[in-house]
């Protein structure tokens, strides 16, 4: 099971906050699924902050991250102010 | 000059008499206004080293030329003076309409010197000054003292309990908006002044106006259309920056131990919005709408800040936001900081749980009661007179100075600098203390707006400077600092993740040579980028001025010249460019790192042209000082 939570604007364009899938071999393959499930487009969610476990993927491997199950992935829009 | 009142008036509060200010037109060309002419104006008054309870300690309330040009998000005013927790110059600016009231009523400024008999208010109208009694107002909270002097038309700026009792931290509000930091309300109540109150039919002639309405079109349509400040900023308020924050290791946890709260989703900007939030609201003429409207107590109430939610939330480690909703509306009806009254109770958990100081306050403590704690210390009232001093104060007197998290005697904002190298050279560096915005606010490149590594140093000095300066002229200009996000481009924003981008972000901290040669030689950019730095345009359409991106730049290295010239008079030395031993020597227990400050701080004087942290005379003849 990975777990993957919308924050920032891509909350604003989802059905739900957070979401279930299994079976997704990486990144990318997994946002295909979240686009399935949650109406936002694969192009816009590529152009989201992605973080695994809390580590950046352009810490990893970008959207070849492979993902084995247990995962929870964070899906941040960019922000700024204060 | 158009654009401006032309009129400033020095009012002595001891001797009770009221004279014209003169000000030039070279000095409104060399310094603008705000706090930058606010700054000159502390240069020219104070020869010597002074207190700033002082009666001798001038506040300088300031407008600016785009105040009244409807220009977007251009309200803000500005008030300098000697801060109580510094000893150095500080300058706090503010929203509320009070700044667009006081040009009305025909000045640009005023410089209160002196300390009242007894607790005193300004009027000023249509051209007039009168000092009235205040005694029926005093011990006010600041709503109703704003509800109760003058009439509901004039613009009010007050201070509450907090100011009134010294509370180092304490501000002045304006409308619900707050000159929060470094305690120019306690400068107010020094001098009993409860607060002035401003109005008019003064109109400034604008240059011109056709040009003007044009680009004030186009720069309306870009902040609307920019991913930050038309989409991230209205949705979520500044608080939509908790989660970035808080992924990146850069959210103020637990006094500065962790960059990274596990509660930190109870405390975001998705839950103020989605649990608390009951609509937007912001000030006049800002198209952004940050503001935040919620309920406390059944009323409909300013929402806190990003910087709010994280002193009294993940520094404190509360997730119970409704705690913090509450205790923000009483720190603005008491007339106080939220940031330093956050940090001081983060400071006086850590010596509590050392054994330094039994105070009773916990970290994580479900029943703290952050309500109770905001009155004790607005009225000094038990522990409360105590955390009233701030961080610095109290670890002379109770030790821990290398965990009180200041610089120069301001806490620092919400963004823990050990993930964002350059940020923690801008608080270290930075005029008024630990101020993110004074500072350069390098952290929006470093992993919040763009994607630049947090963690190297290199560029960070040339960078940093670029953006002080940046900030430094805007603020001057009267635009709210909010909308120099939209100077990022906004594809840089929004497509982070494409190999151009990823390359560029890798390359952009190779580029502060460059940078800093342009710092050098700003009379190459002997031009204007409307689209990008609008700033300068709309200055010149309103005053008739002819400001180059490069001479509107060199006004802002020549504010923090200045600034750094009267701190030079205060005392200050290149020993205070330093952060809290925490943040050098103790690594953050989510990324393992530290500031590694010495190298960028010798960049950053040598950019400059300082030497030890001074500013040469070279530097002074350019800068025209």
């Amino acid at each position: 099971m990975i777990t993957v939570s919308l924050y920032g604007l891509y909350r604003l364009k989802a059905t739900d906050a957070k979401y279930e899938f299994e079976g997704a071999k990486d990144v990318k393959h997994l946002l295909t699924m979240v686009e399935q499930a949650s109406g936002i487009p694969y192009k816009e969610l590529k152009q989201a902050v992605i973080f695994v476990n809390g580590s950046p993927i352009d810490q990893l491997d970008m959207f070849s991250t492979k993902l084995h199950g247990g995962e929870v992935i964070s899906i941040v829009s960019p922000a700024s102010g204060g | 000059m158009k654009g401006y009142a032309n009129r400033f008036a020095k009012i002595d509060l001891t001797t009770q008499t009221i004279e014209d200010y003169p000000v030039s037109d070279e000095y409104r060309k060399l310094y603008l206004g705000g706090k930058i002419l606010a700054a000159r104006i502390v240069y020219d008054i104070l020869k010597e080293k002074t207190d700033a309870y002082s009666p001798d300690n001038p506040i300088v309330i300031t407008t600016s030329p785009l105040n009244m040009s409807n220009a977007p998000s251009t309200s803000r005013f500005n008030v300098s003076t000697i801060s109580p927790l510094t000893n150095l110059l500080t300058s706090s600016n503010c929203g509320g309409n009070f700044g667009l009231k006081l040009k009305q009523a025909g000045f640009d400024g005023l410089i209160i010197v002196g300390k009242a008999e007894k607790p005193t208010y300004i009027k000023v109208k249509d051209g007039n000054i009168e000092l009235l009694d205040a005694t029926p107002f005093w011990g006010m909270l600041t709503g109703e003292a704003q509800e109760k002097m003058g009439a509901k038309t004039e613009g009010k700026f007050v201070i509450g309990p907090a100011g009134e009792n010294l509370v180092r931290y304490a501000g002045v509000v304006s409308q619900e908006r707050i000159a929060g930091r470094n305690g120019v309300g306690a400068v107010f109540g020094s001098k009993l002044l409860k607060g002035i109150v401003a109005g008019g039919s003064f109109k400034p002639e604008i240059a011109e106006p056709e040009k003007l309405k044009e680009l004030i079109k186009k720069w309306a349509k870009h902040l609307t259309e920019h991913p930050l400040t038309g989409k991230q900023l209205p949705n979520y308020g500044t608080a939509g920056l908790i989660t970035p924050m808080n992924f990146k290791n850069l959210l103020a946890t637990r006094n500065y131990k962790d960059g990274r709260y596990e509660d930190f989703e109870k405390i975001s900007g998705e839950t103020l919005r989605e649990k608390y939030l009951v609509k937007n609201k912001g000030c006049i003429t800002c198209p952004i709408q940050c503001g935040r409207v919620v309920k406390v107590e059944g009323k409909e109430v300013k929402g806190p800040e990003v910087e709010t939610v994280t002193l009294l939330g993940s520094n404190l480690l509360n997730s119970d936001m409704q705690k913090i909703l509450d205790a923000n509306y009483y720190c603005d009806e008491y007339g106080m900081d939220t940031i330093s009254f956050g940090s001081a109770i983060g400071f006086a958990m850590e010596l509590n749980e050392k054994g330094m100081w039994d105070c009773g306050l916990n970290f994580g403590d479900p029943d703290m009661d952050l309500v109770g704690i905001a009155k004790a210390v607005a009225y000094r009232e038990g522990i409360g007179n105590e955390l009233a001093d701030g961080t610095r104060k109290m670890s002379e007197k109770f030790g821990g100075k290398e965990f009180a998290i200041n610089v120069k005697g301001l806490e620092l904002a919400a963004y823990e600098p050990r993930a964002a190298q350059g940020m923690g050279l801008g608080y270290a560096t930075a005029n008024r203390g630990g101020c993110h915005l004074n500072g350069g606010y390098l952290v929006v490149m470093e992993g919040l707006g763009l994607n630049v590594s947090g963690m190297t140093t290199k560029g960070k000095a040339a960078f940093g400077i670029f953006f002080q300066d940046l900030m430094e002229a805007i603020s001057a200009g009267g635009s709210c600092l909010f909308t120099s996000y939209a100077v990022l481009p906004g594809y840089a924003i929004s497509h982070q993740n494409s190999k151009l981008l990823r390359a560029i972000f890798k390359l952009i901290p190779y580029f502060g040579g460059a940078v800093g040669l342009a710092h050098k030689f700003l009379g190459i950019l002997a031009f204007n980028l409307p689209s990008m730095v609008p700033y300068p345009v709309a200055i010149n359409y309103v005053t008739g001025m002819k400001l180059t991106l490069g001479e509107y730049l060199r006004i802002g290295e020549r504010g923090y010249n200045l600034e750094r010239l009267v701190n030079i008079r205060q005392g200050l030395t290149s020993d205070d460019d330093t952060l809290p031993k925490r943040l050098l020597e103790e690594p953050q227990i989510s990324n393992k790192s530290v500031v590694r400050l010495d190298k960028m701080k010798n960049s950053y004087y040598k950019i400059r042209g300082w030497k030890d942290g001074v500013p040469t005379e070279r530097v002074r003849r350019k800068l025209k000082i």
